[in-house]
C-alpha cells in the first residue's frame, strides 16, 4: 500500500467516523424533541392546576457532603430546609474539613453530639462523631475522617440515611423547590425504579438569596455561556435520548436519586474511581441487566437543579480533563456491558457510542483533520470538497447547538427576555469557533493521562459563589482581610488576622469541581 | 435560528391570549362564586383551553359548597360542549384538562367517552379519566376501576390511594375488601410461581382508605391465607387493630426480615406491655432495620417512659440492641 492508498483509506474511515458520530447524536436530538414535549404535555395538571395532595410522597434522604465548605454550606442547608417536599432529612457529610465548617454548622443549627447506632454497610473512613440538630429534627451531620474521595464521603452518607430513597448533593447545590417531588414521580410510577437524574442547570449570572434562587440571568463570563449550551445539549439531548432509549449511562453526581439497597447490594460508590457518578450508574446497569432483574433507570427533564461550573480556563481544563477519564475508567470498569446479549441498547449503542466517540472521538477528529489537510496538500482533495467538508463539520456543530436552543425554547424557556434568548444563540454560534475544539483538546490530554495512567489527584478549588449574598459578602470580606493581610506582611511581624480570619482562605476542595476564580485557582492537581 | 426566534413569538403570543382570556373570565368566574349571575357569556371555541385551565384551577382551589354555583356558571358559558370537544383533540395537554373539567362538572353525559378514555395505554391520561368518572358517579366507576387497579400497573399505587380518599371510605370498603379477597384467591390459585402475590399487595395498600373494621376483616385473611412477603408487608403497613397482635406477634421471628420489620412497626402502633418481651427480644436482631423499629415500637408502647428504656438498654448483654435503644433515647427523649 502506497502512502497515497493509506491516505485516501484514512479519509474514507474518517469520513465514515464522521457520518457514525453525528449520526449519534442526530438520533439522540431526534428523540429529545420526539419525548421531551410530550412528557411536559403530561405535566400539565402538575403546572397549571393546584397541587394534587402529596401525603403519600415517599421520604427521601438528602446527603450534602462538604469538604471545607464553610462559606456556602449555612445557604446550602438553609435551602434544602426550605424544599417543598412533605418529609425528607438532611444529612451533612462533613468529610474531615481543615476549615470551620463543622463549627459554623454547629453554631447556625445548634448541633449536639448524638449516640448514634451507625451502621457500616459501605466501606469508609471512620465516623468521629454525628451530631443532631436541636432546632430542625429533620437535621444530622456526620463528622468523619477525610477519605480524600467524593466516593467516601458519599458511602458514609448512605450508610447513615434512613429513608430507602437518598439523593446526594454538593454543597454549593441549590435545588428548586419542586424539584424533588418531580424527581420521585418515576419511584412512585414503577416500583422497579433504580435510579432517576435530573437536570443540571448553571447558577453563574443567577441570583440567590437566603438558599432561594430569586433571579435567572446569564454570566457576563463568556466561558460560562458557552457551558450553558454545552449542558442544555448534555441534558436536553443526550439525557433526554438515552433515557428514551432506557440507556441512560450516567446520572450527574450533582442531582440524581436513587434507591438506597439498589446502590448497596452493588457495594456503593468505589473510592477509586475519577467519575464516580457514572461509574455507579454502569454498575448498577450491569448488575441488573447481567443478573436479569427488572430494573429502571430513568431522566426527569424538568427535575432541576442549579450549580456553580468554572469560571477560568485552568479550572475548566481540570474538570473535563477529570471528566474524560472517569468516563474511560467507567466503561473499563463495567466492560462486560459492552456487546453483551442482556445489555440492551445500553450496551449495542450508549456505552460504545460514548466510549468510541466520546472517549476516542476528539483524538479521532484531531487525526481525521490532519488527513483531510494532507488530501489536501498532496492534491488528492479540491479545495471546493475541501471547503465543503469544513462547512459540513462546523454546520453540524451548529445545528447541534441551536437546536438545544430551540428545544429548551419549546420546554422550560428559563430565559425569559429576549435579550437573553439572543445571547444565547450568539453563544451556540460562536460555541463552534474555538471553544468546542479546545474541548476536544482537553479530551485528548484525558485520554493521554488515562492511556498512560497518569497517577490521579484532586483538584483543587475555592468556590467564588458569587450568586449567593451571603457568599457574595464573604467574597468581599475575604479580599478586605487579604489586603489587610498584605499590608500588614509588609509592616512586618504577625499577620494576626490572616491567623484569626484563617478559614476563609482555606475554602479549597479536593472533590474537583473546579470552580476558582480566586487567588487560589492554581494549585492543581492533574 | 429563525424557528427559534418564531417559537419565542408564540411563546409571547401564547402568554398575551392566556391573560385576554384571564382578564375578561376571572371577574365573571368570581363573582360566580358569590351568586351566579343572571347571564353568562358564551365561550368562544378558540378560548377554550385557557378557560377551562382557568376555571379548573378555581374549582379545585374551592370548598364543596362553592362549586355547585361555579359548575352552574361554567354550564351557562357552555364549558361542558367545549370541553366534549377539546377532548377529541390530538394534544393531550388540552386532552387532559378537558377530562379534569369534565370531571370536576359531573357531566354524566360525558360518561361513555370517559370510560373509553380509561382503557387508554396512556397511563396519565388513563388515570385523569379514571378520577373523572369517580367524580361522576361513585358507585359505578369503582366497579369499571377495581378490577383494572391491579393490572394496570402504570396506574400509580400513590395516585389510586388519594383518589380513593377523595371518594371516602364509605363508598370503597366493601367493593375494595371483596376485590381484595378475590385478588388474594387469583394469587393462591396462580400456577405461575413469579406471578404469585402480583395481584393482591396493590389492593392491599389502598384498605388504609377503608373503614377499620373492614381493614381488620381483610388483615386477617392476608395473614391466615397468604405467604408473599409483599401481600403481608401489605396487610401489616395497613393493619390497626390489637384483635390480631397474637398473629402479628408471631411474625417478628419469620424468616424473611421485611416481615419481621413490618411486625414490629405494627406492634408499635397497637402493642400492650405484654409485647414488651417480645420486641425486647427482636432488639438484638441481625438486621438493622428490624432492631431500630422494634427499639421504636418498645418506645412508643403506652407502659413505656425513658426511665423503662434506660433499664432495658443496661440489661442488654449485646452490644448492638444497647447501642440502638440508646439511640432511639435519644432521638426520642433529647438531653
Amino acid at each position: 500500500m502506497t502512502l497515497i492508498d493509506f491516505i485516501v483509506a484514512a479519509q474514507w474511515g474518517f469520513l465514515l467516523f464522521f457520518v457514525c458520530i453525528n449520526g449519534g447524536y442526530l438520533i439522540t436530538i431526534f428523540l429529545a424533541f420526539l419525548n421531551l414535549p410530550g412528557y411536559l404535555q403530561h405535566q400539565v395538571l402538575r403546572y397549571k392546576l393546584p397541587q394534587a395532595p402529596i401525603d403519600f410522597m415517599p421520604p427521601i434522604s438528602l446527603l450534602v457532603l462538604a469538604y471545607n465548605e464553610g462559606p456556602v454550606v449555612v445557604s446550602t442547608i438553609r435551602s434544602l430546609l426550605q424544599l417543598d417536599y412533605p418529609t425528607v432529612e438532611i444529612v451533612v457529610v462533613n468529610d474531615g474539613s481543615t476549615d470551620k465548617t463543622l463549627e459554623v454548622m454547629r453554631e447556625e443549627f445548634k448541633l449536639v453530639e448524638f449516640p448514634e447506632a451507625f451502621r457500616y454497610r459501605l466501606g469508609h473512613k471512620p465516623v468521629r462523631a454525628v451530631y443532631q440538630s436541636t432546632i430542625y429534627s429533620q437535621l444530622r451531620v456526620i463528622d468523619k475522617e477525610n477519605g480524600g474521595s467524593k466516593a467516601d464521603a458519599s458511602n458514609a452518607g448512605i450508610n447513615a440515611a434512613r429513608f430507602s430513597l437518598f439523593c446526594p448533593l454538593d454543597a454549593d447545590t441549590i435545588l428548586q423547590p419542586d424539584s424533588l417531588k418531580l424527581l420521585v414521580q418515576p419511584f412512585l410510577e414503577n416500583p422497579d425504579t433504580v435510579a432517576v437524574g435530573g437536570t443540571v442547570r448553571i447558577v453563574n449570572g443567577c441570583q440567590v438569596r437566603s438558599g432561594d434562587l430569586t433571579h435567572r440571568g446569564l454570566p457576563k463570563n463568556l466561558l460560562v455561556m458557552f457551558q450553558i449550551v454545552e449542558y442544555l445539549r448534555a441534558f436536553l439531548f443526550a439525557r433526554v435520548g438515552f433515557s428514551a432509549m432506557k440507556a441512560l449511562p450516567l446520572i450527574s453526581g450533582a442531582f440524581g436519586l436513587f434507591h438506597k439497597e439498589s446502590v448497596i447490594a452493588v457495594g456503593g460508590y468505589k473510592q477509586d474511581a475519577l467519575g464516580e457518578d457514572m461509574e455507579l450508574v454502569m454498575r448498577l446497569h450491569r448488575h441488573f441487566r447481567l443478573h436479569g432483574k427488572p430494573y429502571r433507570i430513568t431522566f426527569v427533564a424538568d427535575a432541576a437543579c442549579w450549580t456553580e461550573v468554572p469560571e477560568s480556563l485552568s479550572g475548566l481544563r481540570r474538570q473535563r480533563i477529570r471528566w474524560q477519564r472517569g468516563l474511560m475508567e467507567s466503561v473499563m470498569k463495567n466492560r462486560e456491558l459492552l456487546f453483551n446479549r442482556k445489555s440492551g441498547l445500553l450496551g449495542w449503542f450508549a456505552i460504545p457510542f460514548m466510549f468510541i466517540f466520546e472517549g476516542f472521538g476528539a483524538g479521532m477528529e484531531a487525526v481525521g483533520f490532519l488527513f483531510i489537510i494532507a488530501s489536501y496538500a498532496l492534491g488528492l482533495m479540491s479545495i471546493d470538497a475541501f471547503v465543503a467538508f469544513l462547512m459540513l463539520a462546523i454546520g453540524v456543530g451548529l445545528l447541534q447547538s441551536i437546536a438545544a436552543v430551540l428545544l429548551e425554547e419549546m420546554t422550560f424557556n428559563t430565559f425569559p427576555k429576549i435579550k437573553q434568548l439572543l445571547w444565547l444563540m450568539f453563544a451556540a454560534v460562536a460555541e463552534n469557533f474555538g471553544y468546542r475544539q479546545l474541548i476536544s483538546l482537553w479530551r485528548m490530554v484525558g485520554l493521554y493521562k488515562w492511556l498512560f495512567k497518569y497517577k490521579s489527584k484532586w483538584g483543587e478549588m475555592a468556590r467564588t459563589a458569587s450568586w449567593t449574598g451571603k457568599a457574595l459578602d464573604a467574597a468581599i470580606f475575604k479580599k478586605q482581610i487579604a489586603l489587610l493581610y498584605s499590608l500588614q506582611s509588609r509592616a512586618a511581624g504577625t499577620p494576626f488576622l490572616r491567623k484569626k480570619y484563617n478559614w476563609l482562605f482555606k475554602s479549597e476542595s479536593r472533590w474537583g469541581k473546579d470552580v476558582d476564580k480566586s487567588s487560589r485557582a492554581d494549585k492543581t492537581s492533574e | 435560528m429563525l424557528h427559534v426566534i418564531v417559537f419565542r413569538g408564540m411563546v409571547v403570543f401564547r402568554e398575551r391570549k392566556r391573560q385576554r382570556v384571564k382578564k375578561f373570565w376571572q371577574p365573571i368566574l368570581l363573582e360566580s362564586i358569590v351568586s351566579v349571575p343572571l347571564r353568562v357569556p358564551r365561550l368562544k371555541k378558540s378560548d377554550a383551553y385557557e378557560f377551562l385551565t382557568l376555571w379548573n384551577n378555581l374549582h379545585e382551589s374551592l370548598r364543596d359548597n362553592r362549586l355547585e354555583k361555579l359548575n352552574e356558571a361554567a354550564y351557562m358559558a357552555g364549558a361542558e360542549i367545549a370541553a366534549r370537544r377539546l377532548m377529541k383533540n390530538k394534544n393531550v395537554r388540552k386532552r387532559l384538562m378537558s377530562v379534569k373539567a369534565l370531571g370536576n362538572l359531573r357531566d354524566e353525559e360525558s360518561w361513555e367517552m370517559l370510560e373509553r378514555l380509561v382503557g387508554e395505554v396512556n397511563a396519565t391520561l388513563s388515570l385523569t379519566a379514571a378520577r373523572a368518572l369517580m367524580q361522576i358517579d361513585t358507585e359505578k366507576a369503582i366497579k369499571i376501576i377495581l378490577p383494572l387497579v391491579s393490572v394496570r400497573t402504570d396506574w400509580a399505587r400513590e395516585a389510586l390511594s388519594t383518589m380513593f380518599k377523595k371518594v371516602g371510605a364509605d363508598a370503597i370498603s366493601l367493593p375494595l375488601s371483596k376485590a381484595v379477597i378475590a385478588a388474594c384467591r387469583t394469587d393462591l390459585l396462580t400456577p405461575d410461581a413469579d406471578a404469585l402475590g402480583q395481584h393482591a399487595p396493590r389492593l392491599i395498600y389502598l384498605m388504609r382508605r377503608a373503614h377499620p373494621r373492614f381493614v381488620t376483616y381483610v388483615v386477617r385473611y392476608v395473614l391466615l391465607t397468604m405467604t408473599n412477603v409483599e401481600a403481608i408487608a401489605a396487610a401489616l403497613k395497613v393493619y390497626d387493630d390489637p384483635a390480631i397482635l397474637p398473629a402479628v406477634r408471631q411474625l417478628l421471628s419469620d424468616q424473611r426480615w421485611e416481615i419481621r420489620v413490618n411486625a414490629a412497626n405494627a406492634i408499635g402502633r397497637t402493642g400492650t406491655e405484654q409485647d414488651e418481651k417480645f420486641l425486647v427480644g427482636a432488639l438484638s436482631d441481625k438486621e438493622w432495620w428490624v432492631r431500630y423499629r422494634s427499639a421504636q415500637a418498645l418506645a412508643s408502647l403506652p407502659s413505656v417512659n425513658a426511665e423503662k428504656l434506660e433499664n432495658y438498654a443496661a440489661a442488654q448483654p449485646d452490644n448492638f440492641a444497647r447501642d440502638i435503644l440508646h439511640q432511639v433515647l435519644a432521638e426520642r427523649w433529647p438531653a
